[in-house]
């Protein structure tokens, strides 16, 4: 088994009433993880808090240099999405690398603005900002939607190579047909609190594909 | 557009029925243009200039004084803390306040004095708009912040100072508007020249044309600034609206 890097055990959270109760999972290097769950079981919660955004009640969370795609886009309308792909290297004053962006079908949009572009294109234009940074472990919350069929294959194709090369992936989703097809494992979560449901090996996966 | 035309009509016609029931107080709006013509071009357009330079610096200073505390209240939580409570302050001093206390310090027909005025008069409106604008921001996209992890000059520049922009363009349309209304009281108090310079010496000579002729003069101003200027430069930025 390769280094853990998303370690997440019994953890809890509350705002006014408890969201998660007792999760716990793991990521390990080379290794494509699924999270699914019905609506409101706290999946973009456990994001959030595997982000550094929120704090977690109880628990222990370790995530070792993540990136994260969040389920929502948050690109900055005054930039240009070329500028909101690049956020991070300009940042850190590196050279921005546009590999994903030809792969993603970018390339004829980096000088638009996100409001004058779709909903599939800004999540594709997201994608590439989260795959832009330096990154140990991939965190995807929700990444298929809004994306055409050529998209979803070329990010399920990103992914596998991502996983290849050494990195960590964990993929949150409701598209269960792409996820089954590219996760080594996935983990159900359910109930209120959300609790860990189900593990499903590559086995279960291949079998329920 | 109609509305404009609307407001014309009654307010045109309100005068010339005023003008006609007490014409020892009010002239008509023939002999308010004949004063244009008398007080000849050159006197009009220094008048205007002097204004809007009064005006404009003070607006300045106080957007200048803004975006300073803005970026100085990303450094400490206490000086943010500080800046809600000026600006609660601010908007409790009176603009006579200001006027005396500025005029006692740089004298009666410095420029300084009516541009300082005109600063602390629309500073509350823009420091109100930049802080609870930027607070919003910042909680809009602590997410993206929190990955990216920029500086604090980098999320300036990069977050706050774009992305408060269309909310500070709407603040300076009424910043702007109070500039011009107070820059106006404080040349009437101190300073050579400027419209408010000239209409209070038109009423000190009792030249009622005067007064009206360089009253309508900043109204006109006003109205052509805001729609021509600030309401197009609202629209263009409305689009970074997040």
């Amino acid at each position: 088994m390769g280094e853990k890097l998303v370690l997440v055990k019994n953890l809890r959270k509350s705002f006014n009433e408890p969201i998660l109760g007792g999760v716990s999972l793991e990521v390990n290097r080379g290794e494509v993880v699924g999270l699914i769950g019905p609506n409101g079981t706290g999946k973009s919660t456990l994001v959030k808090i595997l982000a550094g955004v929120e704090e977690p009640d109880s628990g222990e969370v370790l995530v070792r240099k993540p990136s994260v795609l969040y389920q929502e886009d948050y690109l900055l309308p005054w930039k240009r999405l070329r500028e909101n792909i690049c956020l991070w290297s300009k940042f850190r004053g590196k050279k921005c690398d546009l590999k994903y962006v030809e792969r993603l079908g970018l390339e004829n949009y980096l000088n638009l603005y996100p409001k004058q572009v779709s909903g599939g294109t800004r999540r594709k234009a997201a994608i590439a900002r989260a795959l832009n940074m330096d990154f140990d472990v991939l965190i995807l919350d929700e990444p298929f939607t809004g994306l055409d069929s050529r998209s979803k294959e070329e990010l399920l194709s990103i992914v596998k190579e991502l996983a290849t090369s050494g990195k960590g992936v964990l993929v949150v989703s409701h598209q269960l047909e792409e996820l089954f097809k590219v996760a080594d494992r996935v983990y159900l979560i359910g109930g209120r609190p959300a609790k860990m449901r189900r593990v499903l090996g590559r086995e279960e996966l291949e079998g329920a594909l | 557009m109609r509305g404009w035309l609307y407001l014309f009509i009654f307010a045109l016609a309100s005068w010339l029925v005023l003008s006609h029931l007490y014409p020892a107080l009010i002239p008509t709006p023939a002999e308010t243009l004949a004063f244009y013509s008398k007080a000849g071009l050159s006197s009009l357009l220094h008048s205007i200039l002097l204004t809007l330079y009064h005006s404009a610096s003070g607006f300045l200073v106080a957007f200048t004084l803004t975006g300073l505390s803005i970026l100085l209240s990303l450094y400490s939580h206490e000086f943010r803390e500080f800046l809600n409570s000026l600006n609660v302050f601010l908007q409790s001093v009176s603009v006579l306040v200001w006027t005396i206390v500025f005029i006692m310090l740089f004298g009666v027909t410095s420029s300084l004095a009516t541009i300082l005025v005109t600063a602390m008069a629309s500073l509350p409106a823009l420091l109100s708009a930049g802080i609870s604008a930027s607070e919003k921001l910042v909680t809009r996209y602590r997410p993206l912040i929190v990955l990216l992890k920029p500086s604090r000059l980098e999320l300036y520049g990069h977050f706050i100072v774009p992305g408060t922009l269309p909310e500070m363009v709407s603040a300076s349309r009424v910043a702007l508007g109070i500039a011009l209304r107070i820059s106006v009281v404080a040349e009437a108090f101190g300073s050579a020249g400027g419209i408010g310079y000239q209409l209070v010496y038109s009423y000190d000579l009792g030249i009622k044309e005067g007064v009206f002729a360089w009253a309508l003069l900043l109204i006109v101003i006003m109205i052509v600034i805001d729609q021509l200027f600030l309401r197009g430069l609202e629209e263009w930025v409305r689009s970074w609206y997040w």
